[in-house]
């Protein structure tokens, strides 16, 4: 309680407000090392527990092939142990980056989440309420069953800041995490208001990418999408500046990122059933000549058991509970990826590999090459 | 020996003492301090090569992943630690890695602080509502 007030102090919150909910990051034994496990140990020892639901972002392996990832033992044993702490503390071992597909939320809602492309989705497609908050703070939310009082928990502060008016890019939907991307670099906070929008943007799969992307390269929490976002009201948009990106503008982006060849990589965020039977009917009547890698999350493959059986068939490898930015592929010998996202992009570059960003659409027939 | 005071505002209770490494620019605990030596690592920064083990570290406030929280933690652990942090203004990363950790924490110092107290003595003290940084001027 006592480190949920204090946070509060600092950011000037006048109150804590109760939430309903929680989801935490920094999961995998990668990033939290042997001193976040033994905090999350001491933690459960002492008897915390969550108050309120809570889930956790992806671990750093697939808990059944993990063998098949090239994880070690070692490794293995850690990452079993950090879930296990958080089991004990009442923890929902989602392992996905993509709680609002599998609980839950209403409009409204307060939350206490801390994985930035969740958040984003939350604030702006459900109408829910959270901050960015950092793992171990979000940790400490659940337990206690509130949050401090500021930020976008409060309404002052879920009303555009900017415009960005799409409508040089009509036809430029295949760019949506470069459009991500290149928003939250030239915002970095704020609430950006986004209109006039090419078609298909709308489509779920396309938002999350969009989304994730926003959250890579700035601090957003939120974003305001006309005909999208439940909070979006035209009179809000009066006096702000507008900004029309251009189609120069994405493909700088997508070029900061090149590979000559390399595995295709999806699932940053974690793929919904919807998006892995939208796969599967691509591959039917097809077999991948390059290699290919899905992530998704348990609960998403039990509403996708054939499509993921068929993808399989098709030469297709699909992980579990984990996902490309907070496991090792180096491990599985990658070293070159293609990738749909921005967010696994600027991550993956980030950590020494080389990168390659293009749309599903183009990642699919990359992967179907010469067939 | 002349000393001065500088007041603060108290965030985590404790005291230590150490030499001052000052440091103009945010740190980034998780890629950019290397758990293992306490080293800072991050290419460019201004402190880059410096071990914060045993020091009175000030810098405005972290940045980066939150998962610096945890390397607060670990360096603790490991008695690679800072003895103390002086932010000009604290964000949760560094707040919370100094409660989890036991670091002694202060922000808002009230007298602007500079380049020049590097490397002088200086103990930090942080109980409840009293928060002060004694600086020993050789």
């Amino acid at each position: 309680m006592e480190a949920v007030v204090k946070v509060g102090e600092v950011l000037g919150a006048e109150r804590l407000i109760r939430i309903v909910n929680a989801h935490i990051s920094g999961i995998s034994y990668r990033n939290i090392g042997d001193e976040g496990l033994e905090f999350l140990k001491s933690l459960a020892e002492k008897g915390a527990r969550f108050s309120v639901p809570t889930t956790v972002n992806p671990a750093g392996m697939d808990l059944s092939k993990w063998k098949e990832m090239g994880v070690t033992e070692e490794f293995a044993i850690k990452q079993l142990e950090i879930l296990d702490a958080l089991r004990f503390m009442g923890a929902k071992l989602a392992l996905t980056c993509t709680p609002y597909r599998y609980i839950k939320i209403r409009f409204g809602d307060h939350l206490a989440w801390s994985e930035s492309s969740a958040v984003l989705y939350a604030n702006s497609i459900l109408g829910a309420r959270t901050n960015r908050d950092g793992g171990p703070l979000a940790l400490f939310e659940g337990l206690v069953g509130s949050a401090p009082l500021v930020g976008m928990h409060l309404s002052e502060s879920r009303v555009p800041t900017v415009v960005y008016d799409l409508s040089n890019l009509r036809s430029e939907c295949n760019m949506v995490s470069e459009l991500g991307y290149f928003i939250g670099r030239a915002e970095k906070r704020g609430v950006p208001a986004i209109i006039n929008l090419p078609k298909n943007f709308s489509e779920i799969k396309n938002l999350k990418l969009f989304l994730a992307s926003i959250g890579t390269s700035s601090g957003i929490a939120m974003v305001l999408i006309q005909g999208i976002s439940p909070e979006f009201k035209e009179d809000y948009l009066k006096g702000l500046d507008v900004v029309k990106p251009m189609k120069s503008d994405l493909v700088e982006i997508r070029e900061s990122f090149f590979t000559k060849d390399g595995v295709v990589v999806l699932g940053c965020p974690h793929l919904s059933p919807e998006e892995i039977a939208e796969l599967a009917n691509k591959l039917k009547d097809s077999r991948v000549t390059k290699r290919m890698i899905l992530f998704t999350s348990r609960d998403a493959a039990k509403l996708a058991r054939n499509q993921i059986k068929l993808l399989q068939e098709r030469g297709v490898d699909v992980f579990f509970d984990t996902c490309m930015v907070v496991t090792d592929l180096k491990n599985m010998g990658i070293k070159d990826v293609v990738v749909d996202s921005a967010k696994a992009a600027y991550y993956l570059q980030s950590q020494g590999y080389n990168v390659s960003l293009m749309s599903r659409e183009e990642a699919l027939e990359y992967a179907c090459e010469g067939n | 020996m002349p000393v001065k005071v500088i007041k603060g505002r108290g965030l985590v209770n404790g005291k230590g003492h150490g030499e001052i490494l000052f440091s103009p620019e945010p740190i980034s605990f998780y890629g950019g301090v290397d758990p293992l030596t306490g080293i800072i690592v991050e290419k460019g920064h201004s402190l880059y090569g410096k071990s914060v083990k045993d020091k009175i570290l000030i810098f405005p406030h972290g940045k980066g992943s939150t998962v610096g929280s945890y390397i607060l933690l670990r360096l603790k652990r490991k008695g690679l630690a800072p003895s103390g942090i002086v932010n000009l203004e604290t964000e949760p990363i560094i707040l919370i890695g100094c409660m989890i950790a036991s670091i002694p924490l202060m922000d808002k110092p009230e007298d602007l602080l500079s380049k020049n107290i590097n490397g002088k003595k200086a103990e930090i003290f942080v109980k409840k509502d009293l928060a002060f940084l004694r600086v020993m001027y050789e």
